[in-house]
């Protein structure tokens, strides 16, 4: 299979999985996504700043998520 | 409170306020297309004197209002912000315009059934016209795969002849074309 083609065959495995999700869980599931990102985030930063209470990390979190916002708007 | 939790509690809010609204942005294109991870929710509002504050006094604990309209420049329109206390993720609420298509897509909001309440959520087809123009206007990546998603999986039931009808009014019928064609045959 070309990589074109599976890319083409995972799309459509995503559109089928879409389709068959609850109207519900789809309106909420990217907030859930984002949850667990910045949850997978403040671990990297814990990780990489130890000594940082958590409003530091949250501080850390907040400018990170704003830098990757300005990114995406280039 | 969850981020999740928080969209609910706004939902609830808007309702007890007697605030007409519908969903829009990320979590619109989700629940019509393929579900990517979002930082904010989007509601356009329809906002007279009093409202506001009836809205603020309706968040629960933990969601506050911020009074101040600020000015949006994708979308040409006032917003406000509700943050949920210590979290990243916000609540915009975008104030209707007079922008015909802004109009007419609320006018055409739809009902949804979700969690055991009624939600009003902008139709598949204005949330392709809406980015339609975004992408024509700001090139964000993510407007296209949002439409390119909304037109795969809403494949069979869209209403072509209205987003043709707007997307020759904006200009974007190119576009609209182009994205169509970039998706794989079996899905339509």
């Amino acid at each position: 299979m070309s990589l074109a083609a599976l890319a083409d065959s995972l799309y459509l495995e995503e559109v089928a999985r879409a389709r068959a999700m609850a109207p519900g869980d789809k309106l909420l599931e990217g907030t859930r996504l984002f949850e667990r990102a910045c949850r997978m985030m403040a671990d990297g930063i814990r990780h990489q700043h130890p000594a940082l209470d958590a409003a530091g990390v949250h501080s850390l979190l907040v400018a990170r998520l704003q830098r990757l916002d300005a990114i995406e708007r280039q | 409170m969850t981020a999740d939790q928080a969209v609910i509690a706004v939902l609830d809010a808007l309702e007890t306020a007697g605030v007409p609204y519908m969903i829009v942005g990320s979590l619109a294109a989700n629940f019509h297309g393929i579900p990517r991870s979002t930082r904010d929710a989007d509601f356009v509002v329809e906002l007279v004197p009093g409202l506001l504050q009836r809205l603020a006094d309706a968040l629960p604990a933990g969601l506050t209002l911020h009074p101040q309209a600020a000015f949006e420049a994708v979308t040409g329109t006032t917003r406000h912000l509700v943050e949920l206390a210590g979290s990243p993720f916000v609540g915009e609420l975008f104030v209707r315009s007079d922008d015909a298509h802004d109009q007419e897509r609320f006018r055409r909001r739809l009902p949804v059934r979700v969690f055991d309440r009624v939600a009003w959520v902008a139709s598949a087809e204005d949330m392709i016209v809406t980015k339609l123009r975004w992408v024509d206007q700001v090139h964000r990546t993510k407007d296209r795969d949002d439409i390119r998603n909304i037109l795969a999986v809403r494949a069979e039931d869209l209403d072509w002849p209205y987003l043709r009808r707007w997307s020759d009014l904006h200009g974007t019928t190119s576009l609209l074309e182009e994205i169509h064609q970039s998706i794989p045959p079996s899905s339509a």
